[in-house]
C-alpha cells in the first residue's frame, strides 16, 4: 500500500524565550547573549503511515503529539528530516478557530469553511444539513457570542466534518457537547473510516484510541517509545506511567517551589503512595477495585488537632470526590514526628478516565494549611467489563414489569409515540 | 476553473525549482480566493460595526479632512494653489488608501495569530486581503473625488482610463512592502509603532498638500527620490491637471512596484515559515 504520511528523521525544534523580547533593541542586545534555548519538540522521528488507516498518537503533555500533527498539517515546518503527504490534508486541530464572534452562526459556517478550504458551493449546497447536524436551527441567525459553549462546539464540529480530504488530522476533539451529541460526531468520524480516509488522531482517551485505531504511536520527549497494536501501546504506555508516578514521589519532598503545593510546612507530607486493596502501589484501577492512600507526614514540633483530607479529580479538572477526617468524625489530638495515615476506599466507583489525587493536612477549623498536594498524583481508570458511560458508576438496579396486553386503540388514532 | 485549495502545494516533489515554486505558491493563493473574500467581507463588515453612518464614512472621513486641510492650508498658510480642494483631494485620498493598507497589512499575521497558529492556509492572503480591504474603501472615496473634480470644472478625459493601471501598481507595491513589515512584525512588534510614526513623515515628505514646485529648488532631489511621490503626481495629473500622467514618473513606479511585489513575496515566504510558532 502507498503510504499517505511519510515522516524520516523529522526534527523540530521551538525556541524557548526566557524573557519575551518582541523589541529591537532587546532583541540587538541580548540574542547573541542567548536569550533564547532550543528547545527540540522532536527528535528524528520517522514513520509512515498507509493510505487508508487510521493511527492514533498517544503521549503525555508536551512529549511532541501535537507537533506531529501540525508538522503534518504544513502548519510547522521541520528544522531537519523530510516529511511527505499524498493527498489532501484537513487538519481539526482547534474546533471553532476563526470563528467571529459577531457574526451570526450562519455567517460562521462560510467563514469557517473557507478556513478549512471548503468550497462556498459545497457549503452552500450543505447549509441545511449542517444546521440540522448543529441541532442549532433555532439560533442559527444569532451571534455565536450569544451561544453556550457547547452550541458553539457544536457548529464547529458541523462544519469541520464537512471536510473531504485524504488524510483527516484530529486533535483531541472527539468529545464534544453532551453524550448523545458525542456520539453523532463518532459516528461521522466512524465514516471517515469506512470511506478508507487516512486518519491521524491525538488523543489521551486510551479507550477511543483502542476501539478507533489500527495502529497506536506512543511520542515521549520528542522521539517514538512504541508503535504497533493500540491495545499494547496503551498498555505500555499505562505500565510507564505508573514507573513515572513513582519515581516522581520519590523525590516529591525535595521538589523546591513547585506550584501544585502550598502551606506552611508545620506538618509535612512527606510521601504519598497510591495502593491496591492489599497494600502494593497500583496506579492503574479497574473500575470498582479498592484503592488506599497512604499519606506519611513529618513535623518538626507537634502539631495538634490536625484534619487530613484527600480529593480526586478527573483529569478535565472535574471535583469528583472530597473527604477529611473532620468531616468523617475522627479526631487526631495531636501528631509530632512522623507517621503515616491509610484512606481506604471499597469500591472505587469512578468510570475509566485520567485523574488526580490531592492530599492536604490543615488544622482543625481548616484556617491555617500545613501542607497541600494539588493534583499531584495522578491515576488511572479503566473500565474493561463495565458498558456504563459518565463520571461514577452508580449501585443501581432495573426492575422490568411483565407487560399486560393492552386494549385495542380506539380506529382513526392509532398513532404511536408522536413526539 | 478553480483549483481544489487543499490539493495545490500539500504535497513537495524532492528539488522543486523557483519558478515551480513560484507558480505553485500563486496557485494556491489563487485556489484560498473564497477565503481571502471571506476576510475582506470580514474587515469591511467589522470597520463600521455599530456606527450610525457606516460605510458613509468612507466618503466622510476624506470629505472633513479636506475641510480642514483646506482651511489650513489654503486659507492660513495660503498656499498657492487654485482649486485647493480638488488639488487636495487628487492626492490624499489615494494616500490614505496606501497608508491605510500598508498599516493594515502589517499587522494582518498578528492580528490573526489565532487561525496562524491552528490553521493551514496560504499566508500570503493575509496581508494581500488586508490591502485589497482598504482597496474598497479607497473605490468608494474615489466617487467623492470625481463629484468634486466634476464640480470645479476639471477636464476628465481618456487619462481617466489609467486609472485601474495606477491603482493595480499601487496595489502591487502595498501588498510587497506591507507583506515583508507584517513578516518582520511578527517577530519585532516594534515595526508598527514605527510605522505609524514614519507614515506620517512619509506624507509630509510627499507632495499631497503642497505641489513640488514649491518645494525648494536645493531640496528637490530629495523629494523626487520618492516612490509614492511619482505615484501621486500621476493621480494628480489625472484628477487636477486632467491630463495624461508623467510617462517617466509612471514607469518608474511600475518598476519600484514589481520589484518590492517580488521582494515581499520572497521575504515573506522565507519567515513564513516560522510565523506559526512565533506569532
Amino acid at each position: 500500500m502507498p503510504a499517505a504520511v511519510t515522516l524520516e528523521d523529522v526534527s523540530k525544534r521551538y525556541r524557548i524565550y526566557h524573557q519575551r523580547h518582541d523589541s529591537f533593541k532587546e532583541s540587538f542586545l541580548r540574542r547573541r547573549r542567548g536569550v533564547y534555548e532550543d528547545f527540540w519538540a522532536l527528535r528524528d522521528v520517522s514513520f509512515e503511515i498507509d493510505e487508508g488507516t487510521t493511527v492514533g498518537i498517544i503521549g503525555p503533555n508536551g512529549s511532541g503529539k501535537s507537533t506531529t500533527l501540525k508538522l503534518i498539517a504544513h502548519i510547522l515546518h521541520p528544522d531537519g528530516g523530510h516529511l511527505e503527504v499524498n493527498g489532501r490534508v484537513s487538519a481539526l486541530l482547534e474546533l471553532g478557530t476563526g470563528f467571529h464572534h459577531d457574526y451570526t452562526g450562519r455567517e460562521n459556517i462560510f467563514l469557517n469553511g473557507a478556513l478549512l478550504g471548503i468550497r462556498r458551493a459545497t457549503i452552500r449546497q450543505r447549509l441545511e444539513e449542517i444546521i440540522a447536524f448543529s441541532e442549532l436551527a433555532n439560533f442559527i441567525d444569532n451571534p455565536v457570542k450569544t451561544y453556550s459553549s457547547g452550541q458553539y462546539m457544536r457548529l464547529a464540529f458541523s462544519i469541520a466534518v464537512n471536510v473531504d480530504p485524504d488524510v483527516l488530522l484530529i486533535d483531541e476533539v472527539l468529545a464534544v457537547g453532551d453524550a448523545a451529541f458525542a456520539q453523532k460526531c463518532f459516528d461521522r468520524i466512524s465514516r471517515f473510516r469506512t470511506e478508507e480516509k487516512t486518519i491521524v488522531l491525538v488523543s489521551h482517551d486510551l479507550k477511543a484510541v483502542e476501539k478507533f485505531c489500527d495502529r497506536a504511536l506512543w511520542i515521549d520527549q520528542g522521539h517514538i517509545r512504541a508503535d504497533g497494536v493500540p491495545s499494547q501501546v496503551t498498555g505500555a504506555y499505562l505500565d510507564a506511567v505508573q514507573v513515572r508516578e513513582q519515581e516522581a514521589l520519590a523525590d516529591a519532598p525535595g521538589l523546591g517551589r513547585d506550584p501544585r503545593r502550598w502551606g506552611t510546612r508545620q506538618a509535612e507530607i512527606a510521601r504519598v503512595e497510591v495502593l491496591d486493596g492489599s497494600g502494593r502501589p497500583q496506579y492503574v484501577f479497574d473500575s470498582g477495585e479498592p484503592l488506599q492512600v497512604r499519606i506519611t507526614y513529618r513535623c518538626p514540633a507537634p502539631v495538634a488537632d490536625p484534619v487530613f483530607g484527600v480529593g480526586i479529580y478527573r483529569s478535565d479538572g472535574v471535583h469528583c470526590y472530597g473527604t477529611n477526617t473532620r468531616a468523617a468524625h475522627i479526631k487526631i489530638p495531636q501528631i509530632a514526628g512522623s507517621g503515616s495515615v491509610v484512606f481506604r476506599i471499597d469500591e472505587l466507583n469512578l468510570l475509566e478516565g485520567g485523574y488526580a489525587l490531592s492530599v492536604a493536612i490543615t488544622d482543625r477549623e481548616d484556617r491555617v494549611t500545613y501542607d497541600h498536594w494539588d493534583r499531584r498524583i495522578e491515576l488511572h481508570v479503566r473500565q474493561d467489563h463495565l458498558a456504563d458511560s459518565g463520571l461514577v458508576r452508580m449501585p443501581s438496579e432495573w426492575s422490568i414489569t411483565p407487560s399486560t396486553p393492552s386494549p385495542a386503540p380506539p380506529r382513526g388514532e392509532g398513532t404511536i409515540g408522536g413526539r | 476553473m478553480h483549483t481544489d485549495p487543499l490539493t495545490a502545494a500539500r504535497t513537495r516533489p524532492v528539488r522543486p525549482s523557483r519558478a515551480g515554486t513560484l507558480r505553485r505558491g500563486v496557485e494556491e493563493v489563487l485556489a484560498y480566493w473564497e477565503l481571502t473574500t471571506n476576510l475582506i467581507a470580514r474587515d469591511l463588515k467589522t470597520k463600521y460595526r455599530g456606527s450610525v453612518l457606516g460605510v458613509f464614512w468612507s466618503l466622510l472621513n476624506p470629505l472633513l479632512l479636506m475641510l480642514v486641510y483646506t482651511v489650513v492650508f489654503s486659507k492660513i498658510a495660503r498656499v498657492p494653489i487654485p482649486r485647493y480642494p480638488v488639488f487636495l483631494l487628487a492626492g490624499l485620498v489615494p494616500w490614505n488608501a496606501f497608508a491605510l493598507s500598508l498599516s493594515g497589512a502589517t499587522t494582518s499575521v498578528v492580528d490573526n495569530a489565532g487561525i496562524v497558529r491552528k490553521v493551514y492556509f496560504p499566508l500570503e492572503i493575509l496581508p494581500i486581503s488586508a490591502v485589497l480591504s482598504a482597496t474598497v474603501n479607497f473605490l468608494i472615496s474615489l466617487t467623492l473625488l470625481a463629484a468634486l473634480a466634476i464640480i470645479f470644472g476639471v477636464h476628465l478625459g481618456l487619462s481617466l482610463l489609467l486609472l485601474p493601471v495606477l491603482i493595480a501598481l499601487q496595489i502591487a507595491f502595498t501588498v510587497g512592502l506591507g507583506s515583508l513589515l507584517a513578516a518582520f512584525d511578527v517577530f519585532f512588534r516594534d515595526v508598527q509603532y514605527f510605522l505609524s510614526v514614519l507614515l506620517i513623515v512619509w506624507f509630509f515628505g510627499t507632495p499631497v498638500v503642497y505641489s513640488l514646485d514649491l518645494v525648494p529648488a536645493g531640496l528637490r532631489p530629495l523629494f523626487e527620490a520618492n516612490p509614492m511621490a511619482w505615484l501621486i503626481s500621476c493621480y494628480q495629473s489625472l484628477w487636477y491637471y486632467g491630463r495624461m500622467p508623467d510617462w517617466a514618473s509612471l514607469g518608474a513606479f511600475a518598476g519600484v512596484a514589481l520589484i518590492m511585489l517580488a521582494v515581499g513575496w520572497l521575504g515573506y515566504g522565507r519567515l513564513k515559515r516560522r510565523f506559526a510558532e512565533e506569532v
